[in-house]
């Protein structure tokens, strides 16, 4: 089939931003982090009902709700109180998870190469909270304030997302209403998918008491929002790379 | 407990204060380069300049790949009359100095240098035949590139600027479907020349020599005292050097050469310590040097420092996650969610490769390499894994002091091409050799 055009060897390549662009990046970016601020309660709202009915329906005990200020002026809104384990068998559950958790990791350490280093750290963050548990026993979190830790960190995400999204995809995608839309598509789901793994968090909460909590929220928190917005940026790539080249390598 | 918790809160700031600047560097590099419309290619000078030229091909135990550089070199369409090809045998205990005996006795233009003693290294390798060579330009190839055809005129055209003292061309790993970790790496070579490189070079900063897919001035390279021998990175110390005396380095985008990109995580770690130590280690010898550099520009500067730092960054990036942990488990320092967010988000755009994700993106945009882009999630696999190695190396640097002490040895990359059959054997079958050549990646260094 014949090309429009030839289009030019890799060394010389580029993709022009033009004012325009620019402008609908940070109108997008703008538009955004207002609508995160000015209706951030009610989102943050959204988000804890979605929680909650997570846990409803995967049959984890809430046993009500507190309403807490997430920042000065953002709140008050609903989190969920998760009944934690304390009775004395719970030491034994508790030493049984951690011991196999870090038989777990130690087999992937052992298995897995390129991921070494990151479930060395892992390690780090599991036995951090395994030495806080066995010797500062006092030391607690309830799901309130790990809720509240977690929304902190969330909501700063959320209002900073549209500026990530603005530089990935309206100003590098070649189709701007296509780096428009991924813009909005990440923002939702970053919210929606941010419910679903609170939930999971507090569910390990509830059986398993602070044990996991650093570690789930490594690795489930702000650095799972960073893997959604790099699948979806590259998910935006190749769906411009095809566009643009008609599906051909260079 | 209030101290411990202001210390990783300043712990904390100073990290994101670090990440920051250089992610905002990348980010401007990439922002730049994509929206390049005059990408200063070179390519329209090719031909203008026809110099003597000494290829410089180190060899330490590559009987796997010694034919192949050795025969695409000979291949390469360069005046045989101003070119030679100085094949170095640095102590190996294979066929490699075999290989390099039977392409020297069938062709003229390839000289064999054997070294049985001496300081090991790559640098002193190159020391002893740069003392040898006769080309007015000396150019380089690691043992396992395969230049193109053309290769030679690419790298040679910028030496139309009688300002410009070295050269550089890109590297472009042909293995990158052979390991999730050969993927990962074509697309951090993608994004630090593609973008990284190309961009310093237009902006008239610090693009660097790397020592392998260039070349320099035989007489500006005596003016700067040569190669040093004592160094793991010499193209680097090279590359410094030469831009404190004046000197400019090119960066030709469009003189791709093929590599093979480590396939094993332990082959990359290797390297990637080398790597670390040898920046590391010119950081401390030419920082005071290079700030005070008669003919540098207040930016090369900056940029120069960024580029010698650039290893220190993970441990900094480290302390700063520990800081983070420790305030993790302070209920009263929960205010600083702030810092917590922005450690990650700056962090993890840094390493793996030293180019952010917008770099990544951008290179493989520009490339069009739609079946790597889909390996974008994982480059954070390799961010953790680099991390953790060039911690580890720079915590040998500073406090094991074994790389201080005795000479240097060769820190050689495992080979993973097919040596045996008869296609890549001494070079007696040049056919053969072509169809090596035409089934790697684009054809590009095949016209034939």
């Amino acid at each position: 089939m014949r090309r429009d055009y030839i289009y030019p060897h890799r060394s010389v390549r580029s993709f022009p931003i033009s004012a325009r662009r620019v402008c609908a990046a940070l109108a997008l970016a703008f538009l955004l982090s207002v609508a995160v601020f000015y209706f951030g309660t009610r989102l943050l709202d959204v988000h804890n009902r979605i929680a909650r009915l997570i846990l409803k329906y995967t049959g984890i005990p809430a046993v009500g709700v507190r309403s807490i200020e997430i920042f000065p002026g953002l709140g008050p809104v609903d989190v969920p109180v998760v009944p934690q384990p304390m009775d004395r068998a719970s030491s034994l559950r508790n030493g049984i998870f951690f011991a196999s958790a870090l038989s777990a990791m130690i087999f992937a350490h052992r298995r897995f190469a390129l991921g070494r280093n990151f479930i060395v750290f892992l390690i780090i963050l599991l036995c951090a909270s395994g030495i806080v548990v066995l010797f500062v026993p006092s030391f607690s979190f309830d799901s309130v304030v790990y809720s509240q830790i977690w929304l902190r960190g969330e909501i700063l995400i959320w209002l900073l997302l549209p500026w990530v999204s603005a530089l990935l995809f309206v100003l590098t995608v070649p189709t701007m209403a296509g780096g428009f839309l991924w813009g909005l598509v990440i923002e939702c789901y970053v919210v929606f998918w941010s419910s679903m793994r609170l939930a999971f968090c507090l569910g390990v909460l509830h059986y398993s008491g602070i044990l996991f909590l650093p570690l789930l929220w490594f690795v489930l928190g702000i650095l799972f929002d960073l893997v959604i917005v790099l699948f979806f940026y590259s998910l935006a790539l190749e769906q411009s790379i095809k566009r643009t080249m008609g599906g051909r390598r260079s | 407990m209030t101290y411990l918790i202001l210390a990783c809160k300043v712990c904390l700031g100073f990290t994101i204060v670090v990440l920051t600047v250089y992610a905002i560097r990348h980010y401007l590099f990439a922002l730049y380069r994509i929206s390049l419309r005059n990408s200063q290619d070179m390519m329209e000078l090719v031909g203008f300049t026809t110099p003597s030229v000494s290829v410089l091909v180190p060899m330490h135990n590559e009987e796997k790949v010694a034919a192949h550089v050795l025969q695409a070199l000979v291949d390469c369409d360069y005046d045989w009359n101003r070119l030679e090809i100085l094949a170095i045998d640095d102590r190996s205990e294979d066929r490699t100095g075999e290989i390099i005996d039977q392409f020297a006795a069938k062709y003229p233009i390839i000289k064999a240098i054997h070294r049985s003693k001496g300081v090991g290294g790559k640098g002193a390798a190159l020391r002893i035949a740069s003392a040898q060579a006769s080309g007015e330009i000396l150019l380089l190839f690691d043992a396992d590139y395969v230049p193109g055809r053309s290769m030679i005129k690419f790298l040679i055209a910028p030496f139309c600027d009688p300002e410009v003292g070295a050269v550089m061309g890109r590297v472009v790993p042909d293995n990158g479907g052979a390991s999730l970790l050969a993927g990962l790496l074509e697309l951090e070579r993608s994004a630090g020349y593609q973008v990284g490189q190309q961009a310093r070079f237009n902006l008239n900063l610090t693009p660097q020599f790397g020592g392998t897919v260039g070349g320099v001035r035989a007489s500006v390279l005596k003016a700067v005292g040569g190669w040093n021998a004592e160094s793991l990175t010499e193209d680097t110390d090279l590359t410094f050097r030469l831009l404190m005396q004046g000197w400019k380095v090119a960066y030709v985008n469009r003189a791709e050469c093929y590599e093979e990109a480590p396939e094993t995580w332990e082959v990359r770690s290797r390297q990637i310590r080398r790597w670390a130590i040898g920046h590391t280690e010119c950081f401390h010898d030419l920082w005071k040097a290079w700030l005070k550099g008669r003919f540098l520009s207040t930016a090369e500067r900056i940029d120069g420092l960024f580029v010698l730092a650039c290893y220190l960054t993970a441990p900094v990036l480290v302390l700063g996650w520990l800081a983070s942990l420790v305030l993790f488990f302070t209920p009263q320092a929960h205010s600083t969610a702030l810092f917590l967010v922005a450690l990650p988000f700056v962090g993890y755009q840094l390493f793996g490769n030293q180019a952010t994700f917008l770099e990544l993106g951008s290179a493989a945009l520009l490339d069009c390499n739609r079946r790597r882009i889909r390996l974008l999630p994982l480059s954070l696999l390799n961010f953790f894994a680099s991390t953790g190695a060039i911690c580890q190396a720079l915590f040998n640097f500073y406090f094991g002091g074994i790389f201080r002490s005795g000479p240097h040895h060769w820190h050689k990359t495992v080979r993973y091409r097919d040596a045996d059959g008869s296609v890549y054997r001494t070079g007696e079958n040049a056919d053969s050799v072509s169809k090596l050549l035409v089934r790697s990646p684009n054809g590009l260094y095949l016209s034939r």
